[in-house]
């Protein structure tokens, strides 16, 4: 189906992302490209969330793309939209990242603390002192249980609809809401232990 | 506390970035092998000394400008040194033989050889610098890494130590700038660090693909004085948007010291409201005129300008506090790719709205009704180009 949007004497076809996967199934590289230009951004931004490195999420984000061209075959649209099933694919493969990745972080580790100058500098250290607090929840993250990690990634870390993420998930609801409970939980107790 | 994690807020998308995993996602489509990745960035905090806090990014990512563009920018560079009376001071350009040549947003650069001497010129919008051929380098103590050239828009282009596979920048506390390969037979290397030769000093230290620490760093001696660095396309002050421009500027106390090689983009106006763009290579501003709230029989005149430096990002959102009552008259401003010359947006009420672009920004006052879509409170948008084709596709933020 193509949305028709009309408007300031325009009239506009937008494919949506049914369309694109559709045509990207049968091999047509053009709709998929679109496709990667429709989400690159916003799966770039939640790779970052995953990893807490820009590096890492520029190679998460093309992977998670490629594998999507290889399963597009089994890709789930979660109410019209793909970028549902891109953020689990992304999350999966940060998984597997994380076991061999740290050294992608080298560079990260470099960076000195933060020059104790003036205000600029609080600021300075702000920003770093969130990217340490940023990977310390990432941490914690990994280390839950499959089916609590895939909901906070999809409801916590993007603000996925519960029930989008029931339905992506294949569970109730109530499954998801409880999965979310349980995490939060336990990334309580790990968070403020540190 | 983790019902809200508070993580950082989204970025829009580097324009090289999504190029690169563009190239990947191709490659891999095309059943390509893929290419060896090297870590390509990573995220570093730099403080300007003008106050500014950027994020810049080390990036080893080759920086490619289009061939037809990188033989108008020799000629722009040859026809300055001619202009400035200087063609004694430079090889016979028969021998100029180029390199390379990079870009980021409007700013440009080529390397080339003279007669085999290493030499750079940037261009930009505006202005041409070019590089003196006769200048000695001045190597960092222990090596044979030297800057030739570093402008106010923060190029940085050198040579680099023969025994080093790379160079990396730094500044004096160890912090990553960049890293880059040398190029052709001087060894040459460009980066583009958004440090402007009064901000900070910088080091440089022998670079090797996946090491992390490759030896001492040392300082680099500030760049030669270049051989000439010219406006020589001057920004058409003219116009109705080029008087607002330089009367808005020439009224604010915070005008950027190099205000005149800002060319003026959109503008919007409504009654006593006015909101005019500028933009220079890396920056953008907008200026903004509006009754003065202690008495509104006078005009007042502010100054906002993008912060973000360093990348080119393919739009990017000005903001704007809210004009007039409860702020309520709200400009959706902000700058697209150069080659851009219309885009649509959509605000939410069902129908694409024109708005109007000129000279890589845009401008349009919010309609009544207009609602964000997508995540975050965000408004989608598509600039094209003179031949129709989408320079962009995605979101930023409505307000």
């Amino acid at each position: 189906m193509t949305t028709e949007l009309t408007g300031a004497g325009a009239v506009v076809g937008i494919a949506t992302d049914g369309d694109l996967w559709s045509q990207g199934a049968t091999g047509d590289k053009r709709a998929f490209g679109e496709l990667f230009e429709r989400h690159a951004q916003a799966v770039w931004n939640h790779a970052y969330r995953l990893t807490g490195s820009w590096a890492a999420a520029e190679d998460l984000t093309s992977q998670t793309f490629l594998i999507a061209w290889r399963k597009r075959g089994d890709m789930t649209l979660v109410r019209g939209s793909a970028l549902p099933w891109l953020y689990t694919v992304a999350g999966n493969l940060a998984r597997t990242e994380r076991r061999g990745g740290h050294r992608r972080l080298r560079l990260l580790n470099r960076i000195p603390a933060a020059p104790p100058v003036d205000d600029h500098a609080e600021r300075v250290a702000e920003q770093l002192d969130g990217e340490a607090k940023l990977r310390e929840v990432i941490a914690a993250i990994s280390e839950l249980p499959k089916a609590q990690r895939q909901a906070v990634q999809l409801c916590l870390l993007e603000d996925i609809p519960i029930a989008d993420a029931a339905e992506l998930l294949g569970v109730a609801e109530v499954t998801v809401r409880s999965h979310l409970s349980r995490a939060r939980a336990q990334l309580r107790v790990v968070l403020e232990e540190k | 506390m983790t019902d809200k994690l508070n993580f950082p807020p989204r970025r829009e998308l580097p324009s090289d970035v999504r190029e690169r995993m563009r190239a990947e996602l191709d490659r891999g489509m095309s059943g390509w092998p893929q290419r060896t990745r090297v870590l390509a960035v990573a995220a570093a905090v730099v403080v300007f000394a003008v106050g500014a806090v950027v994020l810049t990014q080390v990036d080893r990512s080759p920086r490619s400008a289009p061939a037809a563009h990188s033989a108008s920018a020799f000629n722009r560079c040859w026809a300055a040194v001619r202009r400035a009376g200087k063609t004694a001071e430079v090889p016979d350009v028969s021998t100029w033989v180029k390199v390379d040549a990079a870009s980021q947003g409007a700013d440009s650069v080529i390397s080339f050889t003279a007669a085999g001497k290493p030499m750079f010129c940037e261009t930009t919008t505006t202005t041409v610098t070019l590089s003196d051929p006769n200048a000695q380098p001045a190597y960092a103590p222990g090596t044979h890494t030297a800057l030739l050239l570093h402008t106010g828009t923060g190029l940085v282009a050198g040579v680099v130590d023969p025994t080093w596979p790379g160079v990396e920048l730094e500044l004096s506390d160890g912090l990553g700038v960049s890293t880059a390969d040398p190029i052709g037979p001087a060894r040459q290397f460009t980066s583009f660090t958004s440090l402007t030769p009064d901000a900070a000093r910088l080091y440089t230290r022998r670079y090797v693909p996946r090491q992390t620490l490759t030896g001492p760093n040392a300082e680099l001696p500030p760049a030669p004085v270049p051989l000439l660095s010219v406006v020589d396309r001057p920004a058409n002050t003219s116009s109705p948007a080029g008087k607002a421009l330089a009367s808005c500027l020439s009224a604010v106390s915070n005008a950027p010291a190099d205000r005149d090689a800002y060319v003026p983009g959109a503008m919007l106006t409504d009654g006593p409201y006015q909101v005019v763009l500028g933009q220079a290579p890396g920056h953008a501003l907008a200026c903004v005129t509006s009754p003065d709230p202690a008495d509104p029989a006078k005009v007042r005149h502010q100054l906002y300008q993008d912060t973000f430096i360093g990348q080119s990002i393919p739009v990017r959102r000005l903001s704007v506090p809210g004009l007039g009552p409860d702020g309520a008259k709200v400009a959706f401003v902000g700058t697209v790719p150069p080659s851009s010359v219309s885009m649509v947006a959509d605000f939410g009420s069902g129908g694409l709205i024109n708005v109007p672009v000129a000279n890589g920004t845009f401008a349009v006052w919010l309609p009544a009704g207009a609602q964000p879509i997508g995540d975050n409170g965000q408004s989608w948008v598509e600039p094209k180009d003179a031949n129709g084709a989408a320079t962009f596709n995605g979101y930023i933020p409505m307000k």
